[in-house]
């Protein structure tokens, strides 16, 4: 028979409040004298670091003399030693656990390290400035730390990713530090400095309650005082002097819950209520207490205990004399188990409450360490449940789930005593990295696969620990066949459990990181991800796999990255041959490379096309540069260089007569400006424009040596004369030229052009010596009306001129027309 | 106008497109402008790669061919793009956040015209943007602490960036600074800016601008230089940013079921998308990992696939629009009395709506100071009658339209119960919008008209005719030479020469 769950409970206040004591593990004899042992414990049902405590003194107030080589034990709850290693750095100031369970070790000189529990560990440094003042003191917590000087200057550290040390009292952080002096405390927060103003210190122990609403002080003449944090309220007062049979100093003061602060001495503990009332429990030895979240666990010499203010539901349900309705619901269980009729009688009576009856059951089982009651009280809802019409069976199916997991890590051999309420304040994704953490991977596998979560963080914890665990052995070949065997093993593993979201790239970092590039490369084969691929195969100096990947998976991006860090760390020529051996494969590096280059390196995208014989990119690159210079004669260069590129590839023989005379008109705009005093700009015109630029500048007699030297033809010629000598308006050299000879683009363009730019006048003239059948309009263009009326008569054609008289713009004309109409026939 | 109806359907007769939606790099005038009408121009999207998505539900195409007002009313849009809209604006407003306090914004000018179909300056003030910039070499005299830039990542971008950081450091004027890359943050500009010595003063961070609706059934990334990129430089940035947008359509619709590419980049572009098929995150928020219910397929197209149609002249209202005015990320520039409504809009003093307010004539026009305006049939329903419409068939289309109008405004006389009354006033400022529309629409087409009439455009449409039926090539290339003989614009000689040198495999000297 199991003892009532009453049996441990003690009351406080009356009656009203109940704390109990529990032990969690019986562990006798397997923790050494924890007296002579700095210690720190984490939360969560987390291990316990000790460190050998070999003076005291020397411990907390910063010194003088070398630290002898020390060692640091981990224990878990249950007494199992988890890790011992050695520490060979300077002296320890203080160790303290993260939330995610690394033991955060800080040294005098200013160098913190985070072990894990398989003693792999980081090391982080809080600047220099903290390694020549050295640091006297510091606090670990959860998410960081806070540490004091020599020069009394406090510093944070944020997060455990090494993040940079700030120092307080800067804007933006979110620590407050208290800060016992002579007979006050100062609050050092995120923008001063403020003393508290009190009287009553100095304070050998300080200790902020669980929620940060409360203060437990304790005074060096033993008057342990609570007040709010803001030092606004005193709380409570009891003279810790007044507990009987008590030997020594004070060890601890902690909190147990928010309304409860327990102090512990040598052998004794003591439980100070908020009203100074007091419980009282004796060990054997030396304990130490850690702050849960609904507790206090307690280590002594001979167990592991949980004291703890009895949770409301279990109080509900179990109080003597409780006529609540889970209390009720409780007895009529057990009645129905005995097959008494009052079963049903009882249930009866609490109808209207059966629901909030069988919520308080199955939260009351949660709390229960043993087994037992928590079957029991299940028991006792699944039965109240069967009464309710309509129940949502989640939160029942749920504590279910939750107290199996929860029995199984708290197995003495796992060691991890987590409350109900700690599991879900911490999640059970966390629990189950707290299993990894301590390589107990089937049990994290089968938690998650139990909960219905995704196995990848186990499966990726669990590779990287196979992966340290099998180092190669001595001979080579037989490490490579090691590498094949780890490689297969794991890729098997995730094929099997679904590990498809598992990194490969992360796992490979690690077998990296212990030097086993081989079994890396392997792994990162199964990599999709080439944003992780890459970066990996780049440091392993696998530069060719690194470049081919990234340029397959088409993240352009992706490629730079690759490019841009070869071509720092490789010589030029070698960096150019893995590009050039590429061959088409890697193509696009190639025309990435040539981007970055035309923009930002332009001398090495000579020496690229210059490397791998490509003419016709030379000679573009040229052109490209000669099109943005300023200095002719640099640009003639330049252009004559292309041609010299381009002349070296028979496919390119237009092109390269083509950069001919684009550098003989270079050369003789330059002679035309010469001759015209520099007044006029030739340099850099077309062929057009040049021969435009001669005829408007009255150097007529050069238009016609560079249409003959640029073959430029005829019709051209004429046109473009034809629109100078009207820009200029000298009709009278317009029509010497027409004259000249019978015009190529006839006389029709002439008219147009003329007309077009206002010349009508002038456009009449060459009317005449266009097409016959076109001058009735051309002469209606040049708003000649009577010219083509008799253009009309001329043709006899009387349609026309019907037409016309239609047409024209007023009657005075269409007088005039009709007059010519009539003298037709 | 004589010549234009000859080709113009040439490519087909209507067919259902109405649930297609098309997406593209970039809506350009190497996109074509005519849709609804010819079908396969619509799936020959954009750029290099373009991509179209063709929704599942099949409307018949008596649907499609219904006037467009009573198929604004009665159908839905088969898929809401409106959602990329506000989510480019979400993160914009995300990103202008997460600088605190006032900002000079320095912004690539090729990101205005896209970032304009999505934003409005009034917004950005809203955030914190104090003054803004341009992205130009010189110095920048910005009065605010913050300084962002937003831009595309392009290496000459960065070097100016990198000037006017030195030149604030030389000047002693304490800035900090962002630089928010659109769409994502880069290795290389990273690099350039570590080059140029001021990466440890400048907060690198990215603007995922990516597809932005152009129309109801248009997304675009309006990437303008993407050809260029690809066929020239050989950077295909664009094909992975397209493929990104194009998964995050994919966690907004669900996937495509099918994907069908033509051409080498297109097979690309595919390739990318079934290798990055996206995994289904845990949060199962997402769509991704199931297959779509709006979408039927998705077929991507080369640009490569048919170089000869933008090099065409495109004949419809909007595609000479585009041609002659030009049309940049939906605007055109145009002058402002055809956009703002003139002084006196007073229809109750007109009998006749179109007469009293004709535009001034289209010599005018053309001097005066432009504005730009959004060419969006949404707002404008007008537009989406005409944009499709042959040239030559949009001055009939106005006219009706005109006197339409006038009809409506007169039963206003014929109102004769106070009921009746109300009635007209309701419709009133739909009248005076469409009137608005009326104007700037016959404007528009008077000052294209002098346009098509000029020699040189007949020519080289008659030309490419002529090409396009291999009618007597060498005829054809000695039309041209005629044409550079006249002095004809550069543009248009090298657009006949290269679909000559396409149509005939190479022009012989």
């Amino acid at each position: 028979m199991e003892h009532n769950p009453t049996a441990h409970w003690e009351a406080m206040q009356e009656g009203n409040v109940f704390y109990r004591r529990q032990q969690v593990y019986s562990i006798p004899g397997k923790l050494p004298n924890l007296s002579d042992y700095i210690v720190a414990g984490c939360v969560y049902g987390g291990p316990l670091a000790l460190m050998r405590d070999s003076s005291r003194l020397i411990a907390l107030s910063g010194g003088t003399t070398p630290f002898a080589k020390a060692q640091i034990h981990v224990y878990s709850p249950a007494g199992e030693p988890i890790l011992i290693f050695s520490w060979d750095q300077g002296k320890i100031i203080r160790f303290g656990w993260t939330l995610d369970e690394r033991l955060a070790v800080l040294n005098e000189e200013g160098v913190y390290r985070l072990y894990d529990l398989q003693g792999d560990y980081q090391q982080y440094s809080l600047g220099n400035e903290a390694a020549e003042m050295g640091i006297i003191d510091a606090r670990i917590h959860e998410n960081g730390l806070v540490a004091l000087t020599g020069s009394l200057i406090l510093l944070e550290i944020k997060g455990w990713d090494g993040a940079k040390p700030l120092t307080l009292s800067n804007p933006g952080t979110h620590v407050e530090v208290l800060l016992s002096v002579e007979a006050t405390v100062y609050s050092v927060d995120n923008l001063e400095t403020t003393d508290q103003r009190l009287s009553r210190g100095p304070f050998s122990h300080l200790c902020p309650s669980p929620n940060g609403k409360s203060l437990a002080l304790l005074t060096l003449s033993g008057t342990l005082w609570v007040v709010s944090t803001d030092f606004q309220r005193s709380l409570a007062e009891y003279d810790t002097n007044a507990v009987p049979g008590v030997v020594g100093d004070v060890r601890q003061v902690v909190w147990c819950g928010n309304d409860a602060v327990l102090v512990t001495w040598e052998s004794t503990v003591v439980v100070v209520g908020p009203f100074g009332d007091t419980l009282q429990y004796f060990y054997s030895g030396p304990t130490f207490a850690i702050t849960e979240t609904d507790g206090v666990r307690v280590v002594g010499p001979e167990s592991c205990d949980f004291i703890q203010k009895v949770p409301a539901s279990t109080v509900s349900v179990f109080r003597p004399g409780s006529t609540s309705a889970s209390a009720i619901l409780y007895d009529a269980w057990e009645q129905f188990s005995r097959r008494s009729p009052k079963a049903d009688e009882s249930i009866r009576s609490i109808k209207p409450e059966l629901a909030a009856a069988v919520d308080e059951c199955v939260d009351a089982a949660g709390r229960e360490w043993e087994p037992y009651w928590q079957r029991r009280l299940l028991n006792a809802a699944k039965f109240g449940k069967a009464f309710l019409d309509l129940y949502d069976p989640t939160d029942f199916v749920n504590m279910g789930q939750a107290l199996k997991v929860l029995n199984a890590v708290r197995f003495f051999e796992i060691g991890i005593p987590i409350t109900y309420a700690e599991y879900i304040k911490l999640s059970p994704a966390q629990l189950i990295g707290r299993l990894t953490a301590r390589n107990l991977h089937l049990l994290a596998l089968r938690i998650s696969s139990f909960l219905h979560l995704p196995p990848s963080a186990v499966l990726k914890h669990w590779a990287c620990a196979k992966i340290l665990q099998s180092r190669p052995t001595s001979t080579s070949a037989e490490s490579g066949l090691d590498d094949r065997v780890i490689c297969d093993a794991i890729v098997q593993k995730f094929a099997q459990i679904g590990g498809a979201d598992v990194s490969y790239a992360e796992i490979a970092k690690k077998a990296w990181e212990v030097g086993r590039t081989d079994l890396a490369t392997r792994l990162l084969d199964h990599e999709p991800r080439a944003s992780d691929q890459v970066p990996l195969l780049l440091n392993m100096k696998q530069d060719r796999l690194a470049l081919t990947k990234a340029v397959e998976s088409g993240d352009t991006d992706l490629v730079y990255h690759v490019l841009l860090h070869l071509q720092k760390r490789l010589a030029l020529g070698a960096f150019f041959r893995l590009i050039e051996e590429g061959g088409p494969s890697l193509a696009l590096a190639s025309r990435l490379l040539q981007v970055y280059a035309r923009e930002q390196n332009r001398e090495m995208l000579r020496d690229f096309y210059y490397s791998d014989d490509r003419r016709v990119d030379s000679a573009v690159l040229s052109l490209t540069e000669a099109a943005t210079m300023q200095d002719p004669t640099s640009k003639i260069t330049a252009i004559k260089a292309a041609q010299k590129f381009f002349s070296e590839d028979k496919e390119r023989t237009f092109e390269a007569k083509m950069m001919d005379e684009s550098s003989r008109l270079l050369t003789l705009q330059q002679q035309l400006e010469k001759e015209a005093d520099g007044k006029v700009n030739f340099f850099g015109l077309s062929v057009n424009e040049t021969i435009r630029a001669c005829l408007i500048n009255g150097m007529s007699k050069r238009a016609d040596k560079v249409k003959s030297e640029f073959k430029v033809p005829d019709k051209r010629f004429w046109y473009v004369k034809l629109h100078a000598l009207t820009e200029i308006h000298d009709f009278e050299g317009l029509d010497a030229f027409a004259r000249s000879r019978r015009s190529p683009i006839g006389y029709q363009a002439f008219v147009n052009h003329l007309v077009e730019k206002g010349h009508q006048k002038e456009a009449v003239s060459y009317v005449a010596r266009c097409d016959a059948n076109k001058r009735i309009e051309l002469y209606v263009l040049c708003g000649e009306w009577r010219m083509a009326g008799k253009e009309c008569k001329d043709r006899g054609d009387k349609a026309k001129i019907e037409d016309l008289i239609k047409r024209c713009p007023n009657s005075l004309i269409a007088r005039e027309l009709e007059h010519i109409a009539t003298t037709m026939r | 106008m004589e010549k234009i109806p000859a080709k113009i359907c040439q490519c087909g007769g209507p067919l259902n497109v109405a649930s297609k939606l098309r997406v593209s790099a970039y809506e350009s005038s190497l996109m074509p402008r005519r849709r609804q009408r010819v079908a396969w121009r619509v799936l020959r999207f954009e750029h290099p790669v373009m991509a179209a998505a063709v929704a599942s539900t099949s409307s018949s195409d008596e649907q499609t061919i219904r006037p467009s007002q009573s198929q604004n009313e009665e159908s839905e849009p088969l898929l809401d793009v409106s959602v990329l809209k506000e989510l480019a604006r979400k993160a914009l407003v995300d990103a202008l956040n997460s600088v605190n306090g006032a900002k000079t914004l320095v912004l690539d000018p090729s990101l205005a015209g896209p970032l304009g179909l999505v934003t409005e300056v009034a917004l950005l003030k809203h955030h914190g943007v104090d003054k803004m910039f341009w992205l130009e070499p010189g110095p920048l005299s910005a009065t605010t602490t913050n300084v962002v830039y937003l831009c595309r990542p392009r290496i000459n971008y960065v070097k100016i960036i990198a000037d006017q950081i030195k030149r604030h450091g030389r000047e002693a004027q304490p800035h900090t600074y962002t630089l928010f890359l659109v769409p994502r943050t880069s290795t290389l500009i990273t690099r350039i800016l570590e080059e140029e010595g001021v990466l440890g003063d400048v907060a690198i961070s990215s603007y995922n601008l990516q597809f932005i609706p152009v129309a109801d059934d248009v997304v675009s990334l309006e990437h303008d230089a993407a050809f260029k990129e690809i066929w020239v430089d050989g950077d295909e940035t664009v094909i992975y940013n397209s493929m990104q947008a194009l998964t995050s359509l994919q966690s907004l619709f669900g996937l495509f079921p099918r994907i069908v590419a033509k051409g080498d980049h297109a097979a690309r572009l595919a390739h990318l998308l079934t290798k990055h098929a996206p995994t289904v995150p845990t949060d199962g928020n997402s769509l991704l990992g199931t297959l779509s219910e709006k979408f039927d397929s998705l077929i991507i197209l080369d640009r490569r696939v048919d170089m000869i149609t933008p090099l065409l002249t495109q004949l419809t209202y909007e595609g000479l629009i585009d041609e002659l005015i030009g049309i940049k990320n939906s605007h055109v520039e145009l002058p402002v009395s055809l956009i703002s409504p003139p002084a006196i809009p007073n229809p109750s003093a007109a009998g006749g709506a179109s007469t009293s307010t004709a535009p001034p004539p289209a010599t005018s026009l053309t001097k005066e100071k432009k504005k730009k305006h959004h060419l969006t049939s949404a707002t404008d329903p007008l537009l989406a009658e005409l944009q499709d419409l042959n040239f030559s068939a949009v001055g009939k289309k106005l006219n009706q339209v005109a006197r339409r109008l006038d009809e409506d405004y007169k039963l206003r006389h014929q109102a004769k119960t106070v009921a009746q009354l109300k009635d007209f006033v309701g419709k009133l400022g739909g009248l005076q919008s469409e009137h608005q529309s009326l104007r700037l629409h016959t404007g528009l087409s008077e000052m294209l008209v002098p346009q098509t009439r000029t020699d040189v455009f007949n020519k080289s449409l008659e030309i490419q005719q002529n090409l396009l039926a291999s009618y007597n090539v060498n005829d054809q290339i000695t039309a041209i030479e005629d044409l550079i003989a006249q002095g004809a614009e550069m543009q248009i000689v090298l657009r006949l020469l290269c679909l000559a040198s396409i149509i005939t495999g190479g022009i012989k000297s």
